[in-house]
């Protein structure tokens, strides 16, 4: 194992220790809610962690294999602060040669067009944690150049949107509205690469789904005796397993193709198989939860409406397969086992 | 705390692999235009001699074994990459494929000095068929309890019983079956043993069972006092259990349980490319293409486990439960997006259809049934 795998390890125990003592299903709900989460976001950063994926100067540079543990802690604690997006925005600022902003940094999955004079128009009617974060980073396009671009949120006026997740979230429609930086991109795609981060959190949230699951069918008791003991219900418990499982390896193959450079193929991959998942886990677990998984005093809907949430950002599990079934398609039967297997 | 109850550690085919990639493709180009649609559906199934001799020609059977039975000393990677080509043509295999697999393996490791000699070089020739004597009559999914005895007889062992759902006994020369040695049904998984029959033996009647597809694949085996030597004991006389539930986990999470009906894929997606724009094809196109790059990097990761020594009995139940839905949905995916009439024509993907559409019920059965595999994981996980 090598030393940049450890430290990814290493962060993502720091992290999991940090979310366990600081967050629980009534913190969830809070920040749903509203409530500020400058205190976590500190302690995240003090340790490193909204760093990991930035190179540079500043950044630490690691893998994608290597921030994976991390995205999957993040995953399995319901994601209480925008750090996946800072994450990317981190690592595709650096990459162009922007400097980074002060605090978590939302993003951005529309295309906005860039004038001469690097003001900005376009419409997103949905960004999470836009109204928790001073800064945006999104892509745009000037005829056939495609740009980068930050802006502070102060200047931008955000209407409130609600979404499946509850995470604070707002729309924005910009007409002209100047940037604070931008560079021309080189091939990047923030939005795969959300793809990909959606992805691996949707990863790590299936396996706690599991736990709960697993530990709720040897609890609750029917019929004098724990209903994991029935056939039916060990067989919804293994259909999550095995969605788990296939969600599991689907990011580590993405994250593997994205270290390669693969990043839409990557983000096609993970985002078509954890979909899936998502939507298969979701509904077996709240049928083996019976009545108390859809109330507000159980945590399986503050898990099951974030994976509702995941599936369809940056790219829904359809949006991506068709997009991957076209270039199949487009490339003919005889070539389609080589372009699995080289 | 974040945990996972499984485990798959990316492993990555090496960059050499390519060069014997190519000389596969190029063996299997030459016979692939001579395989109907229907053949092709076969894959693993297809039982046919001559092509079996001319992969051992080319070194492709016994690949992992020593050289000093007639093996060639390869990589398990290597091994994988010529099987899943084999697979992804649809290759007629079967007649060297449960051998290849599963027996030769087996006898390499649990096996006398004199079985490896007199069998391991047979097999690495292509010469030697082998078949799986398990299910009964009475016993399909609860195994264990099956009745077929193995009585101790003075230099041997007696057989009496019938196996049944037994793949190509009617061609093949060796079957290693599972009997009772002592004990009674009653006691489950002790006192089974692995013995070695040669299906030529006297007292053996075999009994093809005609299948959906009108072929005979399955037969019956009635044992009437059949007469075996003390050395065709396989492995160790009450051991048989735990050997067949170590070859099941190389059996549960190889190729074959996801690519049994690939070739579907590619024919389905020639039928296509005159309308790109058909959006709800592009989408299930890409499911199951993405599906089946990650079942391959799941079946490669236990691969390699397994070659670290390592048991990754769930991670194979998972992947088995994985892969032979995907290989089920297949047909019905064509059937989707084609909206095709049942005629089974001259044409390549109406033969691969109809083929697929009538053998694909039993691949969620043979290896373990779905639901026995839902147990097994549902088990791991601490439920029951």
């Amino acid at each position: 194992m090598s030393q940049e795998t450890h430290i990814g390890t290493l962060l993502a125990d720091q992290l999991d220790k940090l979310f366990t003592r600081q967050v629980d299903p009534a913190k969830l709900v809070a920040i749903e809610a509203g409530l500020p989460i400058i205190d976590i976001w500190s302690a995240v950063e003090q340790q490193g962690a909204a760093l990991a994926l930035a190179g540079g100067d500043i950044g630490a540079g690691l893998s994608w294999q290597e921030t994976l543990p991390m995205l999957r802690t993040l995953g399995w604690h319901g994601a209480p602060v925008p750090l996946a997006e800072t994450l990317i925005g981190a690592s595709a600022l650096t990459a162009v040669g922007l400097d980074l902003p002060e605090g978590p940094i939302a993003i951005s999955t529309a295309e906005f067009e860039l004038d001469d004079h690097n003001r900005i128009t376009g419409e997103d009617q949905l960004v999470a944690w836009l109204p928790q974060c001073n800064a945006l980073v999104g892509q745009s396009h000037r005829n056939t150049e495609r740009c980068l671009f930050v802006v502070a949120t102060g200047d931008l006026r955000l209407r409130q949107a609600d979404s499946l997740a509850r995470i604070p979230s707002a729309s924005l429609t910009l007409q002209h509205q100047p940037v604070t930086a931008c560079a021309a991109l080189q091939g990047q795609d923030i939005v795969a690469d959300l793809a990909i981060v959606r992805a691996a959190m949707i990863s790590g949230i299936l396996d706690r789904v599991l736990a709960l699951t697993v530990d709720y069918a040897n609890t609750r008791q029917q019929f004098g005796r724990t209903i994991g003991k029935f056939q039916a219900i060990q067989h919804h418990v293994a259909n999550i397993a095995m969605q788990t499982a296939q969600a599991q390896a689907a990011v580590i193959f993405a994250c593997q193709q994205r270290d390669c450079t693969n990043a839409s193929h990557a983000a096609a991959v993970a985002k078509i198989c954890t979909g899936g998942a998502a939507t298969v886990s979701a509904s077996a677990a709240h049928q083996v939860l019976g009545a108390i998984g859809i109330t507000q005093e159980h945590e399986l809907h503050l898990l099951t409406r974030r994976l509702w949430q995941w599936r369809a950002e940056a790219g829904s599990d359809h949006y991506w397969a068709e997009r991957l079934g076209r270039n199949v398609i487009n490339a003919g039967g005889p070539a389609l086992w080589p372009l699995i297997a080289g | 705390m974040n945990s996972s109850p499984f485990r798959f550690p990316p492993f990555v085919i090496p960059d050499q692999c390519q060069a014997l990639r190519e000389e596969v493709r190029a063996f299997l180009a030459d016979y692939s235009n001579t395989w109907s649609g229907w053949d092709v559906g076969h894959s693993w199934t297809g039982f046919d001699r001559a092509f079996s001799r001319a992969v051992a020609q080319r070194g492709w059977i016994g690949m992992t074994w020593p050289k000093a039975y007639g093996g060639h000393e390869r990589s398990v990677v290597e091994r994988y990459v010529v099987v899943e080509e084999m697979l992804a043509a649809g290759a007629p295999v079967g007649a060297h494929w449960v051998a290849d697999r599963q027996s030769g393996p087996l006898i390499l490791r649990v096996g006398t000095e004199a079985q490896r000699q007199k069998l391991i070089p047979k097999i690495a020739a292509g010469e030697s068929a082998f078949c799986i004597g398990l299910s009964e009559p009475d016993s399909g999914s609860d195994l264990a309890s099956l009745r077929s005895r193995a009585e101790k007889i003075d230099g041997g062992w007696r057989l009496n019983g019938r196996k049944i759902w037994t793949t190509y006994a009617n061609e093949c020369d060796f079957m290693i079956g599972l009997f009772r040695s002592s004990g009674s049904p009653e006691q489950k998984h002790k006192g089974l043993s692995q013995f070695l029959i040669d299906l030529q033996s006297s007292g053996i009647e075999i009994n093809p069972i005609q299948d959906m597809t009108g072929e005979s694949h399955f037969n019956e085996i009635v044992f009437d006092n059949v007469s075996i030597a003390d050395e065709d004991l396989v492995g160790e006389e009450g051991d048989g259990w735990a050997q067949v539930n170590a070859e099941l986990t190389f059996e549960r999470s190889g190729p074959d349980r996801y690519l049994s009906s690939f070739p579907l894929l590619p024919a389905t997606v020639s039928a296509l490319t005159d309308d790109t724009n058909d959006r709800l094809a592009a989408r299930k196109i890409g499911q199951a293409f993405a599906e089946i790059t990650v079942l391959r990097e799941m079946s490669l990761s236990i691969l390699s486990q397994l070659s670290e020594g390592k048991t990754p009995l769930q991670e194979a139940a998972v992947t088995k439960l994985l892969g032979t839905t995907m290989e089920q949905r297949l047909p019905e995916m064509t059937r989707e997006l084609l909206d095709n009439s049942p005629l089974i024509g001259d044409d390549h993907l109406s033969q691969l259809q109809g083929y697929l559409t009538q053998s694909v019920p039993s691949f969620s059965l043979r290896g373990g049934t779905n639901e026995i595999m839902c147990g097994i994981i549902a088990r791991g996980l601490g439920l029951r």
